[in-house]
């Protein structure tokens, strides 16, 4: 294998894992504040093909960027009126709703275009350029994987110090830590547990629609229905394995990555175009299960490990 | 007391309906307003659609006949409080299972049809139920969310299946991707025909009816029940809830599956799924309209079945996407699962009975 | 004359199920004053001070606070105004750390940035004014009980709270934390603090507390200064009662023993000896009675015998077999029944039918099934005869449980459980805030199952007046151990268990006498 072919497969890597890597930093904002975010795939599809339409009418990239950011906040809003007043059970109401952003952006491509499959050929829609970086791109190997990424990828890599120092740095994520851990301890000193799961989520939503973006203005130039493909639930479980980690879920959402990456590269070895369609999802079912056995053996271990040093402590105070 | 069960009754009822009813007004108006297609127009296609012919309201008993089974099996499943959807995969895996042995041993040369229905029937379950025990046993084990695991593995069922296809059973005289033409003693024949109503509808019946029977006659229905209300009082009363749960979702699992196998071999004369068919997900919206008790499964099914129907119906004459009527689903969703929703007028109706009830006892106390 | 910071006047609450917590409560608080609130557990003591806080609205009475008159709507309105509270259940996020609790809601720094460093200097600046040591990096899930209450004191202190609260501060300290606490709070005290100290153990009060305030059944049953306090007196206002005697009492005769406890111990999660070394039993024909403030591991001794808790240590054996490694249905059928102090988490499904309810233990009991089936003749027959012998108020057996009052809840359980095959019954607090037609109900079946079916039962309560009824033979729990055992229950009254509950005497092991 020569240099070149690790390069590029490391580039490609990267540039897979940016939806993903957008929906574990999603997740991990609403699980550092205690819920689970199963409508990841809702707020991408939505903010993806707003973006698409809204970029094609304005012919202005940063208003279809936050045409479709609205979108996503906007069907977030939504859902944490459901759930939140009028107490419709969370994980149900994400389902619901992923079913109905699945018909609804379908439907909104329809009444724009008369297509039902893609927008290509309908809309001059914009797309996130790619970046050179000026020194970096020298460096030998690194700078072939790191440098002329698309945009959005760099920005993913930004938006996982801002959301580190969102959660770790600000007051409002100390509030999110403090509602996700205790919700009766924050609600003694007065904080409103509701309006700070809200709040999360509207974040979430925000960073989730880039995701959703990149697909289709930077991955792609077009919406093409359910583009997803399942990308949403595989970012919440890499922030779920990293125990909501930002840095963690970041790096776990680039080894998920990977499992398209190496179905790219086996395309060399198998033809069978059905089946390498399967890879991925083949790949990441398997790293799940195995990620999710190492998590739960060192959660273990630390209990016990925890539980002991206590008992040892108290045992010598006696 | 007895009143206010009835009262509590006749509130859930109304929010299943008005909750319909919301969804479905919405909907309309929705099209409507968005497509060019006029009022009239929508209301003959959509509303009434589905009943205008024969051919078009067995289409929509081809739609019911699955949602039935998938729906009974979803009860179990959210009735324990998972969230496996592993179904939706299921409805794609599991006839392609089937047709390997059809189309590729010779178990159904010349073998009478109510045993090659039987054979295909016992094949889909046995893969359904196998396919619905990886979340189920991810999430008891490794913690792993069942939700997750199990979208993912749809779309893993989804291209599988259509390599087995290709691999396996493909009928190379045909443009697209598609199974040969099933044999008579391995399909679901037509009862009336020239329309989907097919022979599947027995199943369904057979099913519901055992599903019935284990959920409120069963001893693993009641243990289901007790795990899903409480999972503390549960382990109390000296259940295995772990056990419980895990059997549940094999029910679901072994239900999706033969909702499969009515779709596949009673809707289509050749395997030629391309596409996930959102039965699964159908399923779980059925089982909420039904509020989790298999009797009330039928009638929701029909609703769902109905509805489907009339957006195909629609489609054909306005070309309006079929999957608009998915948008109706997260209406439908937060009015009928919403605790909130009624909630008040509730209440006062019954702090007002209570209030009566006082007052005609204490008339009765000083005529005694 | 000291100021007055503190008054509470006249305090009526009535729960909506027309339960009376608090009847005409007044008492008041002065700076520079430890002011004790004893009574047993249901005396009113939470309520009273939930409503001083703002978590409960009150009927009648008025609160002044430094003589003006207030009305606390929430507990953030309550801190704004003067008054804090540490709860026994700690309110700490476990991973946050030291300073990040203490200013959690007030924190500082510029705009939305949250300003670490101001944190930990507000925080050391805190714990040097009010004494109070703590580490402020360190994450609260590491730090030791006696410093996590630090913690919650100084989230009080640094909102300027006048009125600290502290429900049962002791209960969770060792004793050289219980010192330290003591010498931080006269030190508050000094300080011109009013601190309300809410407790169970008399020389705690008597050491610290300048007056204290005794309730009972939700009234005022005495207020002492410090120089009249004495254990005695103390004792007697708080368990001191009048004496219901529902039961006729005549001698148990004994079998063998059905029920062996030895050597038990259980170590929670954060290295608490909670029970510790317990041995003892129960024989056929008798009702053996623990008495004790509660929290001195009565709970985890029941839940062990039941198999909810593994135990860390020992042996318990059922009728001859050891249940270490079995499971909770194995137990079960060894014979042991459970009504579980938790009625609607443990007891019950509220949301499904008396029949459902009813059912839930027989599952894999061959009387009532038929293969995978449920026999539903048997069983709707068993749920008929229940209803009938049990008294159980209600429409029809498919009435769900939650539409049922408290008592015919109770009722429910009760016949599951006294009916289940089992020999031996684990009753926990099962007359807890129930009304007294079905206590007395309760009491009576206790009694008849002992004395013609050969029952041991196990009854724990808090209920003096209860276990002192019913038991033949009477244990009391303090610290994890078994403290005493009255083998006369006829001799014993209220002052006496209460001196031993309260750690005022002390009994040896030949006192005891044999614990079967």
């Amino acid at each position: 294998m020569s240099i070149e072919y690790i390069e590029t497969f490391f580039f490609s890597a990267l540039r897979i894992a940016t939806p993903i890597m957008y929906v574990a930093l999603c997740a991990t904002i609403s699980l550092q504040g205690g819920l689970t975010n199963m409508a990841a795939e809702s707020m991408m599809l939505i903010s993806a093909v707003t973006g698409v339409i809204f970029s094609a009418l304005t012919q202005n990239l940063l208003l279809g960027i936050l045409a479709g950011a609205l979108s996503s906040v906007l069907i977030t809003l939504f859902l944490c009126f459901a759930a939140f007043i009028m107490k419709v059970d969370l994980y149900l109401m994400s389902i619901a709703l992923n079913t109905a952003m699945s018909g609804a952006t379908i439907y909104i491509m329809w009444v724009m275009t008369g297509n039902k499959a893609n927008t290509a050929g309908y809309f001059a829609s914009l797309q996130m350029p790619e970046v050179n970086i000026p020194i970096i791109q020298h460096i030998p190997f690194i700078g072939n994987i790191i440098s002329g990424q698309n945009g959005f990828t760099y920005i993913a890599i930004i938006m996982i110090f801002v959301v580190w120092f969102l959660i770790f740095r600000t007051k409002l994520g100390l509030r999110i830590r403090a509602v996700g851990q205790n919700p009766q301890a924050a609600e003694s000193v007065g904080i409103n547990p509701y309006k700070i799961y809200t709040i999360a989520f509207v974040m979430a939503s925000l960073i989730a629609s880039l995701g959703g973006m990149f697909l289709s203005m930077g991955y792609q130039n077009m919406f093409i229905r359910d583009m997803t493909g399942g990308k949403g639930f595989i970012g919440m479980a890499a922030a779920t394995i990293a125990n909501a980690s930002p840095i963690g879920a970041a790096l776990l959402a680039i080894v998920f990555g990977l499992a398209d990456a190496i179905t790219n590269y086996s395309k060399l070895y198998i033809t069978d175009s059905q089946f390498l369609s399967a890879m991925p999802y083949i790949i990441t079912t398997s790293l799940l299960f195995i990620l999710s056995y190492v998590r739960v053996k060192k959660n273990e271990s630390d209990m016990r490990k925890r539980k002991l040093a206590a008992l040892k402590a108290s045992e010598t105070q006696e | 007391m007895k009143k206010v069960q009835r009262v509590e009754a006749i509130f859930e009822l109304l929010r299943v309906v008005l909750g319909l009813l919301v969804a479905y007004c919405i909907t309309l108006v929705l099209i409507v307003i968005t497509s060019d297609v006029s009022a009239g127009e929508v209301i003959q296609n959509f509303v009434l659609g589905p009943f205008t012919t024969p051919r078009r309201f067995g289409q929509l008993m081809g739609k019911f006949i699955p949602y039935v089974l998938g729906g009974c099996g979803m009860c179990f499943i959210y009735g324990c409080g998972r969230f496996n959807l592993i179904g939706e995969g299921i409805v794609n895996f599991a006839p392609a299972v089937a047709c390997i042995v059809l189309f590729n041993t010779p178990i159904f040369d010349g073998i009478p049809w109510i045993l090659g229905v039987a054979i295909l029937l016992i094949i889909c379950c046995a893969v359904g139920g196998a396919l619905a025990m990886v979340p189920a046993i991810g999430r008891e084990k490794l913690k792993v969310s069942e939700m997750v695991t199990s979208i993912i593995m749809n779309y893993m069922l989804l291209y599988l299946s259509l390599w087995l296809l290709k691999m396996f059973f493909t009928d190379r005289g045909q443009a697209f991707l598609c199974s040969p033409m099933y044999p008579d003693n391995g399909k679901f024949f037509q009862l009336i025909s020239g329309t989907n109503l097919h022979a599947g509808i027995f199943i369904s019946i057979i099913g519901w009816v055992i599903a019935c029977l284990m959920y409120d006659r069963m001893r693993i229905g009641t243990k289901i029940r007790i795990c899903g209300s409480n999972g503390m009082f549960a382990k109390y009363s000296g259940l295995n809830t772990t056990k419980v749960i895990l059997i549940a979702q094999l029910i679901g699992g072994l239900y999706a599956g033969a909702a499969a196998c009515v779709d596949a071999f009673g809707m289509y004369t050749r395997y030629q799924y391309s596409t996930l068919t959102n039965i699964g997900m159908d399923a779980l919206i059925v089982a909420v309209i039904a509020r989790k008790k298999p009797i009330y499964i039928p009638l929701a099914a029909f609703v769902l079945a109905y509805v489907r129907t009339s957006a195909v119906v629609l489609n054909l004459s306005s070309n309006i996407p079929i999957e608009f009527v998915n948008m109706m689903q997260a209406v439908l969703i937060l009015f009928i699962a919403a605790q909130n929703f009624l909630k008040k007028s509730k209440d006062k109706v019954i702090y007002k009975m209570s209030m009566e009830n006082e007052k005609q006892e204490k008339k009765g106390e000083v005529v005694a | 004359m000291a100021k007055e910071l503190l008054k509470m006047e006249g305090i009526t609450k009535i729960y909506s199920n027309g339960f009376m917590a608090n009847k005409d409560i007044s008492f008041t608080v002065n700076e520079g004053e430890i002011h004790a609130l004893i009574g047993e557990n249901g005396a009113g003591k939470t309520t009273l001070m939930k409503i001083l806080f703002g978590l409960e609205d009150c009927q009648q009475g008025k609160i002044f606070i430094e003589g003006k008159e207030c009305h606390m709507e929430n507990p953030l309105d309550a801190i704004a105004k003067g008054v804090g509270m540490v709860h026994q259940h700690f309110m700490l996020v476990p991973n946050l750390t030291v300073a990040e609790n203490v200013v959690l809601g007030i924190e500082p720094g510029p705009g939305q940035i949250f300003d670490k460093k101001t944190a930990i200097k507000m925080t050391e600046e805190a714990s040097e004014k009010f004494q109070l040591k703590v580490d402020p990096n360190a994450l609260v899930r590491d730090i030791s009980v006696g410093l996590k209450q630090k913690v919650e004191l100084l989230k009080a202190l640094i909102r300027g709270v006048k009125v600290l609260i502290l429900d049962e501060p002791t209960a969770v300290l060792t004793p050289q934390e219980v010192r330290e606490l003591f010498v931080q709070l006269k030190n508050l005290k000094e300080n011109g603090y009013g601190i309300i100290f809410i407790s169970h153990k008399l020389d705690e009060v008597m050491e610290l507390c300048d007056s204290a305030t005794v309730l009972r059944h939700g009234r005022v049953s005495g207020f002492i200064k410090r120089e009249d306090m004495d254990e005695k007196t103390l004792s007697r206002l708080i368990v001191g009662r009048d004496i219901v005697n529902s039961i006729e009492k005549d001698d148990a005769s004994t079998g063998e023993t059905i029920l062996k406890i030895r050597n038990v111990s259980y170590v929670d999660d954060i290295g608490k000896k909670i029970v510790n070394d317990v041995s003892f039993g129960v024989r056929a024909g008798e009702i053996v009675g623990i008495a004790g403030v509660e929290g001195n591991g009565q709970n985890e001794i029941s839940e062990m015998i039941t198999g909810l808790l593994p135990m860390t240590e020992g042996s318990i054996v059922i009728n001859g077999t050891e249940i270490k490694g079995l499971n909770i249905n194995q137990i079960r059928k060894l014979g042991i029944a459970h009504i579980s102090e938790d009625r609607m988490t443990y007891g019950c499904a509220q949301d499904m039918s008396i029949y459902d309810n009813l059912a839930s233990i027989y599952l894999d009991n061959p009387k009532f099934i038929k293969g995978a089936f449920i026999d539903q003749k048997a069983l709707s027959k068993y749920v008929k005869d229940c209803i009938e012998e049990f008294e159980i108020a209600c429409d029809s057996e498919k009435s769900p449980v939650r539409m049922l009052s408290g008592g015919n809840i109770q009722k429910v359980i009760v016949a599951r459980e006294f009916t289940s095959g089992a020999n031996i019954i684990i009753a926990n607090q099962p007359t807890r805030g129930i009304d007294v037609g079905t206590a007395s109900l309760i009491h009576k079946l206790l009694h008849k199952y002992t004395r013609e079916k050969g029952f041991g039962v196990l009854l724990i309560s808090s209920d003096l007046n209860e276990v002192m009824n019913l038991s033949d033979r009477l244990l009391i729990m303090r610290n994890g151990k078994i403290a005493a055992q009255f083998t006369d229950t006829s001799k014993v009254n209220d002052e006496m268990m209460g001196e031993y509950m309260l750690g005022i005497k002390k009994m040896t092991e030949e006192e005891r006498g044999e614990l079967y």
